[in-house]
């Protein structure tokens, strides 16, 4: 419809300009003398009007060509409270724009993240207060936090927060039943320490500034298991942690000697059993 | 008036006026530029250009819609009437250049004509919904474009060479649809850029200066309306010879106009009640003219007799008072009539008389000391300025001039954060390396190449809005070597192949290493075409950039998700960008006019080198 619009109004837009130079070498002077005299500057200021309005003016040098006169005579004789009648109407679409602004506004989307918590994965109000796990500080100089959340459900909600933008780099947090194989902070190899434990599920993107929530994979919480931070941007594991569901010891793995930023080791977490895994 | 035409009849006074105008222009688009540029550090020349251009338009629009009822309202405001019509085309100019610029980097260089591509892109979001929702989404350029149609024509026909071809009414009836182009520009804004800027300041600003031109032109109307209403009651006497009472004689002050409005008698026709005419005492003699000018339709009776004519208030357009015929050599005419004196009131007769009839008046036995008046400050811009009113009129300049600036500048500050980023714009380098076409065209490299910051992998893309041009098409698994224009932001690179003189084979290249699966997961995000968000565009998301990024993704520009933290403090955060491809490891089938809104994406997170590709299994609106 608006592509067939366009096509009919540059066609329109053509034909004017094409009258429009025809009618400034035969037709102008014969509609109104008071051009005969006129400058360049002046027909060259009269011309887009031309082109707007060439069928008002062919009718009118038509007309001059037969003689009649049309110099200052009004197309259409609207008296002026005919106008202001006319104007006093045309100003009701004021307060329809008006509405209709006033509604898109009202419908604009919001900032992105503002004021939308991540969803909250279902926990019930009583659910115990998060474990929060030691900060560290994967990324230069960008705390990021990990904290568990488990009610009696069975769920455990795990929470990212971090005070600024972790996108560059790029982080996913993973979850592997597997445990973090023993000793892998000092082993420290690029293999050992860099990859991912077999059978990583990726529980989500990591970026701040705010919160991020996930859920374990059900069934799975009362199992060891490993969280894994994963940088895309260097490819490799930045961080990780073990979960233990009845002890207090755990592994810890650490960045490797080669990542760009200090890392404090996040401690492990023992899973508050009273609220896992009763259902 | 005019014998003949000039380009523009200067005098001292439109030249002040236009110094003033110019400057108020600078000093807007020099505060709204300045400020933005001082507080927001990704801005870029062309958004500057563009977002000047338009916000300078909308503030002096809605300047020249307060100068017609403030006029009416307190003819001290006369003074900024007599050159309005340069505010017009200047208005016009303002949005012509923020159109042309916006049409050549949201339009052109894409797989349609520009103009098309940008009222075109998604117009089937016209279609009404039953959310109310959806009209967030409603496209908002095709309303800038019905604006700036309406201002060209009355820009077109601001000439006197319109006003006479068209005649005053016609003329004044075009010169209407400035309400149109002032209700669409309102719709243009809010349904454009106030859909991706949150702060409160540019609907409160909106609001109020809807307000207050509405409460204007209502109160204009209202004492228009009172003046209408104001014709005397029919009473016996030569009433019955045709004649109206007009007004009492002691209403008339000498030489100054009188608006009468004569009742409508028994026989007279309904168009023609109720019937404004100009009262004129002039040396003891009172006449009765036509209130509307040849000019552009102004009221003669709120005029002056200046040098013995009649002088319109708006222009200066002059009538003699006894034929109202301009005097020689000028050849404008406006109806007179008949007028007499009964028991102290002025009666005239309806019926115009013949065109240039000379007429005596009727003769007023006034004193003259009674009919003398001191002359109120009347306005005509090629007499000299009455001190009052130049005291007015500069107090309003200076209003103008500072309040202005000041609103530009606030607006200026108050826009969100653009997105960084590079384009390296004109700067040519050359690369080479591995060119792969699936999932997303790419050049595989073993090095830094081309100056790029060390990446294993660098998108590549096509002139304008186009994806992997047709040179470069067909030879996937090739090592090549081009010329071309880096973009980058974060981890995104990327490669504007524009130089297709320079493209080679070198011949077969080594298998690029195969992806790495990182796992499944479901992402929430706005859709965005890759290479604006990479550094070309700013900004480059939102409803704003949407029929540029429609453009984009059509012509085949790697689509992406934009996902994002929580704002801080009203701002978006920039966010992080994960490519999307198709589920096979293809290119992604997609409704490319879903871009800039928010999309929910699921499937499989793949490394390739290192850039991480979303092969999307599905790929849907979300809710919101």
């Amino acid at each position: 419809m608006i592509a067939i619009a366009l096509q009919v109004l540059w066609l329109y837009l053509a034909v004017g300009a094409l009258f429009a130079l025809l009618f400034q070498f035969r037709g102008l002077v014969q509609v109104d003398s008071g051009v005969e005299d006129s400058s360049l500057w002046t027909r060259l200021l009269i011309t887009p009007g031309i082109v707007a309005l060439w069928p008002l003016m062919a009718r009118k040098w038509a007309r001059a060509r037969h003689g009649e006169s049309g110099e200052g005579a009004a197309e259409a004789p609207v008296t002026a409270r005919g106008l202001r009648l006319l104007h006093r109407r045309l100003v009701w679409i004021l307060p329809l724009a008006a509405i209709v602004a006033a509604l898109a506004i009202s419908q604009r989307p919001a900032v992105p993240g503002s004021g939308e918590q991540a969803p909250d994965l279902g926990l019930s109000p009583n659910a115990l207060p998060a474990t929060v796990l030691a900060p560290f500080t994967p990324f230069e100089g960008i705390p990021l936090e990990i904290s568990l959340r488990g009610q009696a459900v069975g769920r455990v909600q795990v929470e990212a927060r971090s005070p600024r933008d972790l996108a560059v780099p790029s982080a996913w947090l993973y979850f592997s039943v597997e445990d973090l194989p023993s000793g892998v902070a000092a082993t420290g190899t690029a293999e050992d320490s860099d990859g991912l434990p077999p059978g990583s599920v990726l529980l989500g993107p990591v970026w701040g500034p705010g919160v991020q929530r996930y859920a374990l994979p059900q069934g799975e919480t009362g199992s060891r298991g490993s969280l894994s931070l994963y940088s895309l941007g260097w490819g490799r594991r930045v961080g990780s942690f073990s979960l233990g569901a009845n002890e207090s010891a755990a592994h810890s793995s650490a960045p490797s000697a080669a990542a760009p930023t200090s890392a404090a080791m996040p401690t492990s977490v023992a899973i508050p059993t009273s609220e896992v895994g009763a259902s | 008036m005019s014998v003949g035409y000039t380009t523009v009849q200067w005098n001292r006074d439109k030249k002040v006026y236009d110094a003033v105008l110019l400057g108020g222009l600078l000093a807007t688009i020099g505060a709204f530029a300045g400020v933005t540029a001082a507080t927001h550090p990704g801005a870029t020349a062309e958004t500057l250009i563009l977002r000047s251009t338009a916000l300078a338009a909308l503030l002096l629009l809605h300047v020249i819609l307060a100068i017609g009822p403030l006029s009416r309202l307190d003819r001290r405001f006369l003074v900024l009437l007599y050159n309005r019509r340069h505010l017009g085309v200047t208005t016009f100019s303002l949005g012509l250049v923020h159109a042309a610029l916006a049409t050549l980097q949201y339009g052109a260089f894409g797989d349609r004509p520009a103009v098309e591509s940008l009222l075109n892109s998604y117009s089937k979001d016209f279609l009404p919904s039953s959310s109310l929702a959806a009209l967030a989404n409603v496209p908002f350029e095709i309303f800038g474009a019905v604006a700036l149609g309406f201002l060209f024509l009355l820009a077109a026909t601001s000439h006197d060479f319109w006003n006479r071809n068209l005649g005053p009414a016609v003329w004044k009836l075009l010169h209407l649809g400035v309400i149109i182009a002032y209700a669409s520009l309102l719709l243009h804004v809010a349904l454009g850029v106030l859909q991706s800027e949150s702060s409160l300041l540019y609907p409160i600003l909106l609001g109020v200066g809807f307000v207050v031109l509405l409460g204007l032109h209502w109160a204009a109307a209202r004492r228009e309306g009172a003046v209408d209403d104001s014709a005397l009651g029919p009473k016996p006497g030569p009433e019955s010879e045709g004649y109206r009472r007009a007004c009492a004689v002691e209403e008339l002050k000498e030489d100054h106009g009188h608006i009468a409005v004569l009742e409508r008698g028994a026989g007279d026709p309904p168009e023609g009640k109720p019937h404004r005419v100009a009262i004129f005492l002039h040396q003891g003699r009172v006449y009765a003219l036509s209130n509307v000018c040849r000019h552009q339709g102004g009221p003669l009776g709120e005029g002056q007799v200046i040098d013995g004519c009649v002088t319109c208030p708006w222009h200066g357009w002059q009538y003699r008072a006894h034929d109202g015929v301009s005097p020689p050599p000028f050849t404008e005419v406006v109806p007179t009539y008949s007028a007499r004196i009964v028991d102290g009131e002025v009666w005239v007769h309806p019926e115009p008389l013949a065109e240039g009839t000379e007429s005596d008046g009727a003769l007023v036995e006034k004193a003259a000391e009674e009919a003398a008046a001191e002359a109120e400050p009347f306005y005509v811009g090629y007499l000299p300025t009455p001190g009052p009113l130049v005291t007015h009129a500069r107090r309003v300049a200076i209003a103008l001039l500072l309040g202005v600036p000041l609103v530009a500048g606030a607006v200026g500050a108050v826009q969100h954060q653009f997105l960084d980023g590079t384009f390296e714009f004109g700067v040519v380098k050359s690369f080479e390396g591995v060119l792969v076409e699936e999932p997303l065209p790419a050049l595989i490299v073993d090095g830094p190449t081309g100056g790029a910051t060390p990446q294993d992998s660098l998108l590549l893309v096509g002139f304008g809005k186009q994806g992997l041009p047709d040179f470069a098409q067909g030879h996937g698994g090739s090592r090549v070597r081009f010329n071309g224009s880096l973009i980058y932001r974060g981890n995104l690179t990327m490669v504007e192949m524009n130089d297709p003189e320079s493209f080679e084979v070198l011949g077969a290249g080594a298998p690029p290493s195969p992806a790495q699966p990182l796992g499944t997961l479901t992402l929430r995000g706005e859709l965005v075409d890759t290479k604006c968000y990479g550094g070309v565009m700013r900004p480059a998301v939102g409803k704003v950039h949407r029929a540029c990024a429609i453009a984009c993704l059509r012509g085949g520009i790697p689509p992406g998700i934009l996902v994002r933290g929580d704002a801080e403090e009203g701002e978006p955060t920039p966010g992080t960008v994960v490519l999307l491809a198709g589920p096979d490891g293809k290119s992604l089938d997609f409704d490319p006019s879903w871009a800039a809104l928010e999309v929910e994406a699921e499937g499989e997170l793949t490394l390739h080198g290192q850039s991480a590709v979303l092969r999307t299994r599905e790929l849907r609106l979300t809710d919101s």
